[in-house]
């Protein structure tokens, strides 16, 4: 059984860079390589509290944690998808010059 | 211990890279690697099933997908074209670092309290809970567990996947149509 807190300081720490991604890139790859570490984050913390009880492991969070990664792998699909649509129409990533899509 | 400190370590360089490689096939890269170091991460915590769905879907196909789109756009030099000015003003990136920092003493001070995980993890779920043991019999339960407790889940799930497929693929055909 690993120590809780480093899990929890990895976690802070990659949702904190998958925030900075968010926040500071204008490209909409980087944007969703962003939402991607925020993913991992989230997944991370639940495995490692699956594992704190001594010498037990509970597989619920597993199973969820599994059924996140499906869905986590369908939702970076269909906005690579959008991705290409946007570029196809707009010939760019830069979300600061798709502003024709705001009212 | 020292391992996965090690593997940890890799976790957010890798992560860190990811986000501030100027090069967008450096920042996939970067991101494969982060996916594959927490897959090994997971491993050695005794999640052999997520590990493995880690490295097939995170590491395998998404990455592939990245790479898929950045060949059908620009050919990895898109960050170039774009004015490299961040997004927001000064104002908001100083308020939102504040945020950040805020938050992460907040989890700082966290640490120090005594969570009651354990107790609730050994009253509510040491019914379900297996002990540490041969990887197979933690496979086992897991995958015994999705079925049996989480069965419902999985066909809902389905139901989306199913959805986001059909949904990707209107949107690609719409993009040949176009052509």
């Amino acid at each position: 059984m690993y120590p809780l807190e480093m899990f929890m300081v990895t976690t802070a720490l990659l949702f904190l860079f998958g925030l900075v991604a968010l926040v500071m890139k204008r490209d909409l790859v980087r944007l969703l390589i962003g939402i991607e570490i925020l993913f991992n984050a989230a997944n991370l913390l639940f495995v490692a509290l699956s594992t704190q009880t001594p010498g037990m492991i509970d597989p619920f969070p597993q199973s969820i944690v599994m059924m996140a990664l499906v869905l986590d792998g369908t939702v970076i699909a269909v906005g690579l998808a959008l991705a290409l649509n946007v570029f196809k129409h707009y010939k760019t990533f830069d979300i600061k010059k798709l502003r024709k899509l705001k009212w | 211990m020292i391992p996965m400190f090690f593997v940890l370590s890799l976790v957010l360089v890798s992560a860190v890279l990811a986000v501030t490689s100027k090069n967008i096939i450096y920042a996939v890269v970067a991101l494969l690697s982060t996916n594959v170091t927490l897959g090994m991460a997971y491993y050695m915590m005794g999640a052999p099933m997520v590990s493995l769905f880690q490295l097939a879907i995170f590491a395998g196909a998404v990455v592939v997908f990245f790479v898929i789109t950045v060949m059908l756009t620009s050919g990895g030099d898109m960050e170039y074209d774009i004015d490299p000015s961040p997004l927001m003003n000064k104002k908001t990136q100083l308020a939102l670092t504040a945020i950040a920092v805020e938050v992460m003493i907040t989890a700082a001070l966290g640490l120090s309290l005594d969570f009651p995980y354990r107790k609730y993890a050994l009253d509510s779920i040491a019914s379900l809970s297996i002990t540490v043991g041969v990887y197979d019999d933690i496979t086992t339960a897991v995958s015994q567990f999705l079925w049996q407790v989480r069965g419902m889940d999985l066909i809902i799930q389905s139901f989306v996947i199913l959805t986001a497929v059909i949904c990707t693929i209107a949107m690609l055909k719409m993009r040949r149509e176009d052509e």
